[in-house]
């Protein structure tokens, strides 16, 4: 009997021990959440609708601005927490993925995009906070006969973990979940998120199917406009280098893939903490910059950037070294530090 | 029979916890402060509620571009009113404010949006948190009405708590 009940005091103090520990993380894990602002009211996780904040004073900020240390992302952790080599697996999830006119021209262009990215001028965006070796592996296809039902942080995790598989996934992975749910009445295009399958830290990101979506569309000079009768069909509107024409459904997508894949180097979850660069108000480097287009590296129109053999419309990523200089294109904000890359 | 189920009890216990793992296969980390892409329509509202703010606050002339002519603002206190004049009044002794939560609903010729509106004002620098729906209409990009609702200190994050976060 003495044997079990050494067994036992064996157990509690066990027991205490991950108490503490599940004390320490939940703290950790409070603290996050503290930082982050309050949903509406009556919605769930799946449903914030949060804008980065908007902060200002009596100063305006129209006229010449001068650079702003306020403005400036800032490491949270030392070292810093950023990712350096990256591998990338699209996942395609919904039973729509199957039907040509959603699939259209996505699949193969979203590859072709991440494959290409480590070649391009444009993954220097983020080469002052991180060395970035990005390589990308062919895409998976999940749940091809049941449809997205949520575009909660928890569904998508388990959607990666369970088409990867837990054994599979990589520490250094990416796993960006492209659905074939629309945004309806969502006020974001895309988010990123990380969690752990198994033992293993994995960063991914969660994109609606943005068909048809003027919200989350960069009008590129490459596709049809959202909403017009043709949207969905490539090849109507002839331009760039390369003459490459891609559906309006890909060239948003590609637009809001390059914004997650950037915060995601710069600011994974790791930890359990988002230690990486973002700014006084949480904005990432794609935050600062989103729906902004820059001049375009190719010569070409506003914002397009050379990927690959192709031009594509991709918004710009925020430098502080560029804001430091004064240098780079106009946030919204209209402060300078926006850069596409060179 | 009674011991080795209480063994067996024992030992799994022992086996979990040393493996978390074991007990947990996966877990999402909590979200950041902003883990979305928010929309073109969130952005530019966004924009457009902070220059209407700091032009009103530094006292431009655009604000009475954004304002419509029959503008007003509704509060949540009973049905207590103000005109444009007196509004812009009000809003002058503000020093300085933070937009958060926006968000855009498209409707026909009209976008509602609601947000958060941290402010500070006056000598004493009184904080005060209120939820905004503004109505503006798209055709002639000018906000019609604004409904105001004062939330009290432990329904929203303060001004200071945010700051000492970063």
């Amino acid at each position: 009997m003495k044997k079990y009940l050494l067994l036992l005091l064996i157990t509690q103090a066990f027991t205490m021990n991950a108490f503490a520990e599940q004390k320490k993380q939940n703290n950790a894990h409070n603290e996050a959440e503290d930082l982050a602002p309050e949903p509406t009211s009556n919605t769930t996780i799946t449903s914030y609708q949060w804008a980065k904040e908007a902060h200002s004073s009596r100063k305006s900020r129209r006229h010449n601005p001068p650079p702003s240390v306020s403005s400036l992302m800032i490491a949270h952790t030392s070292p810093v927490t950023v990712m350096s080599t990256v591998i990338t697996t699209p996942i395609f999830w919904g039973s729509s993925w199957a039907n040509s006119t959603l699939a259209s021209d996505k699949i193969i262009g979203l590859s072709y995009w991440y494959s290409n990215l480590n070649s391009s001028h444009y993954k220097s965006t983020v080469s002052e906070y991180t060395n970035l070796i990005h390589s990308s592996i062919a895409p998976l296809f999940v749940n091809s006969a049941t449809s997205v039902s949520s575009s909660n942080p928890s569904n998508v995790l388990t959607q990666v973990c369970t088409a990867v598989g837990s054994a599979n996934v990589k520490s250094n992975g990416y796993y960006p979940v492209y659905t074939d749910l629309p945004r309806g009445t969502a006020n974001y295009c895309a988010y990123h998120s990380a969690g752990t399958c198994g033992r293993t830290q994995i960063q991914f990101a969660f994109f609606f199917n943005l068909n048809n979506d003027p919200g989350c569309d960069p009008a590129s000079p490459y596709a049809p406009v959202a909403g017009a009768a043709n949207a969905q069909n490539p090849g109507l509107v002839a331009g760039g280098s390369s003459a490459y024409q891609q559906s309006q459904g890909l060239a948003a997508l590609v637009n809001v893939s390059a914004h997650e894949l950037m915060e995601t180097v710069t600011d994974p979850g790791i930890g359990g903490i988002w230690g990486g660069w973002y700014d006084s108000t949480g904005a990432e480097n794609g935050d600062k910059c989103a729906w902004t287009f820059g001049p375009s590296n190719t010569g070409l129109s506003s914002g397009t950037v050379l990927i690959g053999g192709f031009d594509w419309k991709l918004q710009g990523e925020w430098s502080n070294t560029a804001q430091i200089n004064q240098t780079g294109y106009l946030t919204t904000g209209s402060l300078k530090g926006c850069v596409t890359g060179s | 029979m009674c011991k080795k189920a209480i063994h067996n009890y024992l030992f799994t216990m022992l086996l979990l916890l040393a493996d978390p793992a074991l007990s947990q296969d996966m877990a999402l980390m909590p979200l950041g402060l902003n883990p979305q892409m928010v929309t073109r329509d969130v952005a530019t509202y966004t924009e457009q509620e902070q220059d209407l703010m700091t032009s009103v606050i530094a006292k431009e002339n655009q604000p009475y571009l954004l304002l419509a002519d029959e503008f007003e603002v509704w509060s949540g206190q009973g049905s207590d009113w103000q005109s444009k004049a007196e509004w812009l009044q009000t809003i002058k002794q503000q020093k300085n404010f933070t937009i958060r939560n926006l968000s855009v609903r498209l409707m026909d010729d009209f976008s509602v949006v609601s947000f958060l509106l941290d402010t500070v004002q006056g000598r004493h620098n009184k904080h005060s948190t209120q939820f905004i729906v503004d109505l503006w209409r798209k055709s002639t990009n000018q906000l019609t009405a604004r409904y105001a609702s004062n939330l009290t200190p432990s329904s929203s994050p303060s001004l200071s708590r945010q700051d000492r976060k970063i």
